[in-house]
C-alpha cells in the first residue's frame, strides 16, 4: 500500500528525495564521463607489430667465383666404362646403354622410373641461394624489405661489441637470460639512451646489454617509426 | 523512499566499478617495434687495476700482488697498465667513470698503502661501471706484512664478483724432482717457496692436512716406502708405518686424525685406514687380487676414489669410506691413475690423470652425476697429478713442461706458478681468515 503510494511521480517541493536527486545526478555525470573519456581513449588502429626475428636476417653472400665466368674449356672425354650389376659370374653382361623409354621389352616398374627420371631431368635446377653483400652471415633469408635490412646492420653493430663475462656468468646460465631495452635512434644512426625494461635477473648481463649499446658503432639512419625501439637481448646460442 | 534509495545504490554500484575498471586499462605495454638479439661474444670481465698509492717499494709490491693475483684467478682479463692515460695514474682513490669507460674497464679496484706503527695498513675500493661514482666495496686491512693482506684483499673483491671468496693465502705442498728431491710448499701465486723436509732422499706423494698444519708423505729413507708426517712449517719428520713393503699414497680423512694408506704387509697392496699420530691400524678396506693405490676421499668423507688393476689395467674406482661396493668408473684408455675429488658437495667431480693412445698424459674430469668425462689439458706435453683448490674453482698439476700449473675450470685460464722439477701437488686449506 505504501509503495503504490510511493511509486507515483511526485512533482519537487516537499518530501523531495535529496537522495534520489543526488542518485540521479551521480549517474549522468558518470555515463558523461565515460562518454567522453571512451573517445577520448579509443585506441589507435592496430599496426601489425613488426617482430624482427633474426632468422629473417639476409645472408651473406658472396661475389661471384670465377669458376662461374664464362671461358673456353675442353670437355672431359667420356669414358665407356662396361657396368657390373652383380658379382655373380653366370649372370648375363650388362647392357652396354641405359633402356629408354621406347624399348618394346621393358617392364611397368622400369617405364615408370624412366617417366620419372625424364621429368627431373626437366626440372629447373635449384640456384644456389643468393644474399647481399652487406647481409649477415647468420642470415638465411634472400630478400628482405627495408625495415629488415636495417634490423641486421642494428644486431651487427650491437654483436660487434656485446660481450659477456665467462667468469661471472656460466655458458649454462647463460642459455636461459633474455632482457628487454628501450632504445633511440637518432637521424645519423647513433644508438643512444639504452633502458632496461625487462631485467635477466643477472646483473652481469643487464650491465653487459647497456655497455653494447653505448658503445655500438653507427648504424645507417633509422626507416619511419623506427626512432624507438626495444631491444630483445638472449644470451641462448643460435642453433646453425 | 527506502526502496528508491536501495534501488538507486543499487545500480550506481554497478556503474562505478566499470568506471574504473575502464579508467585503469590504460595500455601500460610498448607497441615498439622489436628486434632480437642473442648469441653474444663471451670474454673475462675487464678490471682495470691501477699502481697503489702510498709508499713507493711498498705500493709496488702490493701492486704487484694485487696484479698477480687476480691474474691467476682466471675471472678477469687485467688490464695493461701502459694503457692508462696520466689523468687516470694521477686520480688517486677517486674516481671517473668516463674515463674508465674509455680504456675499456668494466671495473676499477683501487689500493691505498700506508706503514703504521705495528706494521703496514691497505684501504681498497672496488668500483664497477654503471654503478655510479661511489665504490661498491671498500675494506682496510692491517697486519705485519703487506703480502697477507692484499690477498685478503683479492679474496674479497673476488667475494663481490661470484659469492664466494677466493682462497689466496693457501699454500700447495708438492715434491721436488732432481737433485733435491724433497718435500716444498709454496703459495697458490707462486710466491714464498719453503723446502720442509731435510731426508736427502727421495720423497714423494705429500698429502696436506685438513687443517694444513701438517703433510704426510712417502720416502725411502729406511730402504724401503715409509710414511713420514711432518710439520708444514718444517722440522722433524717423525715415520707413521714402516711396515715391509709399500707404505705409501696418503690421504687424509677430514678431521685430520687419519689416513687412508696403500699397505702392501699382508702380501698385496690393500687400502687400509691408520691413525695418523702411530699408524695404527682401524680397518681395512679393500680385499682384491689387484693393487689398490692412490685413494682420495669425498669433501664429506663418506666415498673413497682409488686406483685398482684388479680388472687388468689401472682403473679408477669407487667405494664407500667403509670398504667394499667398489664401482669401476673408467672405460676409456688402459691407464688411469691419480684421482682427486671436488671439495665442492654440490657439484661432485674427480679429476683425474689418464694416459692417451700417443702415451701422453693429460688431466681428464669425471662428472659423477652424469658420467661423462671432459678432458682438461691437451697438446701441452704431459700433465698429471691434479690437486683442487678449496674452493673448487682451481686445479693445479704438474707437467713436463717444467713445473707446477694452476688452471680455472671455467675459464680455462692456465698459468704457471713454479718453473722447475716438481710432481704430485697437494693443495692445502684455505687460509684462516676464510673460515
Amino acid at each position: 500500500m505504501a509503495a503504490a503510494a510511493q511509486t507515483r511521480i511526485r512533482p519537487l517541493g516537499r518530501g523531495t528525495s535529496f537522495g534520489g536527486l543526488f542518485a540521479t545526478l551521480l549517474i549522468h555525470v558518470s555515463l558523461g564521463a565515460l562518454i567522453y573519456f571512451a573517445h577520448v581513449k579509443s585506441p589507435p588502429p592496430i599496426e601489425q607489430p613488426r617482430d624482427m626475428i633474426v632468422t629473417k636476417l639476409i645472408a651473406l653472400g658472396k661475389p661471384r667465383e670465377k669458376f662461374w665466368l664464362p671461358r673456353i674449356v675442353q670437355p672431359p672425354k667420356p669414358k665407356v666404362a662396361p657396368l657390373k650389376l652383380t658379382d655373380d659370374v653366370n649372370a648375363p653382361p650388362a647392357p652396354k646403354e641405359a633402356p629408354k623409354l621406347e624399348d618394346a621389352d621393358l617392364s611397368k616398374e622400369m617405364k615408370r622410373a624412366l617417366r620419372r627420371a625424364q621429368m627431373l631431368a626437366q626440372a629447373v635446377p635449384e640456384e644456389p641461394a643468393e644474399g647481399s653483400l652487406t647481409g649477415s652471415p647468420l642470415g638465411r633469408s634472400t630478400e628482405g624489405q627495408e625495415g629488415d635490412a636495417w634490423a641486421t646492420a642494428v644486431d651487427a653493430a650491437i654483436r660487434a661489441v656485446w660481450v659477456t663475462p665467462v667468469g661471472l656468468i656460466t655458458d649454462a646460465e647463460l642459455q636461459g637470460l633474455s632482457a628487454k631495452v628501450r632504445i633511440s635512434v637518432s637521424d645519423d644512426g647513433k644508438l643512444s639512451n639504452p633502458v632496461v625494461r625487462q631485467s635477466s635477473g643477472n646483473q652481469y648481463f643487464d650491465d653487459s646489454i647497456v655497455q653494447a649499446v653505448k658503445q655500438a658503432g653507427s648504424v645507417p639512419p633509422p626507416p619511419p617509426g623506427m626512432k624507438h625501439l626495444l631491444l630483445l637481448f638472449e644470451g641462448k646460442t643460435l642453433a646453425r | 523512499m527506502k526502496t528508491h534509495l536501495f534501488a538507486t545504490g543499487l545500480l550506481l554500484s554497478t556503474f562505478v566499478p566499470f568506471a574504473s575498471a575502464h579508467a585503469a586499462a590504460e595500455p601500460e605495454v610498448e607497441d615498439l617495434p622489436q628486434i632480437t638479439i642473442s648469441d653474444p661474444n663471451r670474454d673475462l670481465f675487464r678490471l682495470g687495476l691501477p699502481s697503489a698509492i702510498g709508499d713507493g717499494d711498498l705500493a709496488k709490491t702490493a701492486t704487484d700482488i694485487e696484479r698477480r693475483d687476480l691474474d691467476l684467478v682466471g675471472i678477469f682479463r687485467v688490464l695493461n697498465p701502459e694503457s692508462f692515460p696520466d689523468s687516470l695514474v694521477k686520480e688517486g682513490l677517486g674516481f671517473s667513470s668516463d674515463l674508465w669507460t674509455q680504456v675499456g674497464a668494466q671495473g676499477v679496484a683501487k689500493l691505498r698503502v700506508t706503514r703504521g706503527g705495528q706494521g703496514v695498513s691497505i684501504e681498497g675500493r672496488l668500483y664497477q661501471i654503471g654503478r655510479g661514482d661511489s665504490p661498491v666495496l671498500t675494506k682496510t686491512y692491517q697486519g705485519p706484512q703487506i703480502r697477507p693482506l692484499v690477498h685478503l684483499w683479492a679474496n674479497d673483491i673476488i667475494a663481490q664478483f661470484t659469492g664466494t671468496r677466493g682462497v689466496f693465502g693457501s699454500r700447495i705442498a708438492f715434491a721436488m724432482t732432481g737433485r733435491h728431491p724433497e718435500i716444498a710448499t709454496i703459495g697458490m701465486d707462486g710466491q714464498e717457496l719453503k723446502v720442509v723436509t731435510r731426508m736427502r732422499s727421495e720423497c714423494l706423494l705429500p698429502a696436506m692436512s685438513p687443517s694444513g698444519g701438517q703433510i704426510a708423505f712417502n720416502s725411502y729413507l729406511r730402504h724401503g716406502a715409509d710414511l713420514w708426517v711432518v710439520s708444514a712449517s718444517g722440522g722433524r719428520a717423525r715415520h707413521i708405518s714402516t711396515r715391509p713393503g709399500l707404505n705409501t699414497g696418503p690421504a687424509w680423512l677430514p678431521g685430520g686424525n687419519a689416513l687412508i694408506a696403500t699397505l702392501s704387509f699382508e702380501g698385496n697392496a690393500e687400502l687400509y685406514k691408520i691413525g695418523a699420530g702411530n699408524g695404527r691400524i682401524m680397518a681395512r678396506l679393500t680385499r682384491s687380487p689387484g693393487a689398490d693405490l692412490s685413494a682420495s676421499i669425498s669433501p664429506g668423507g663418506g666415498q673413497i676414489a682409488f686406483v685398482s688393476d684388479r680388472q687388468g689395467t689401472p682403473q679408477i674406482y669407487l667405494m664407500s669410506s667403509s670398504g667394499g661396493g667398489a664401482k669401476r668408473l673408467t672405460y676409456q684408455g688402459n691407464y688411469n691413475q691419480t684421482p682427486a675429488f671436488s671439495p665442492r658437495k654440490d657439484v661432485p667431480m674427480i679429476a683425474f690423470t689418464g694416459r692417451d693412445e700417443r702415451y701422453v698424459f693429460d688431466i681428464f674430469l669425471y662428472d659423477l652425476r652424469s658420467g661423462k668425462i671432459e678432458r682438461v689439458t691437451q697438446g701441452q706435453g704431459s700433465n698429471f697429478d691434479p690437486s683442487w683448490s678449496p674452493d673448487g674453482r682451481l686445479l693445479v698439476y704438474a707437467s713436463s713442461r717444467g713445473g707446477l700449473f694452476v688452471r680455472n675450470l671455467q675459464t680455462l685460464k692456465e698459468f704457471q706458478i713454479y718453473k722447475g722439477g716438481a710432481k704430485s701437488p697437494s693443495w692445502g686449506p684455505p687460509p684462516r681468515d676464510f673460515r
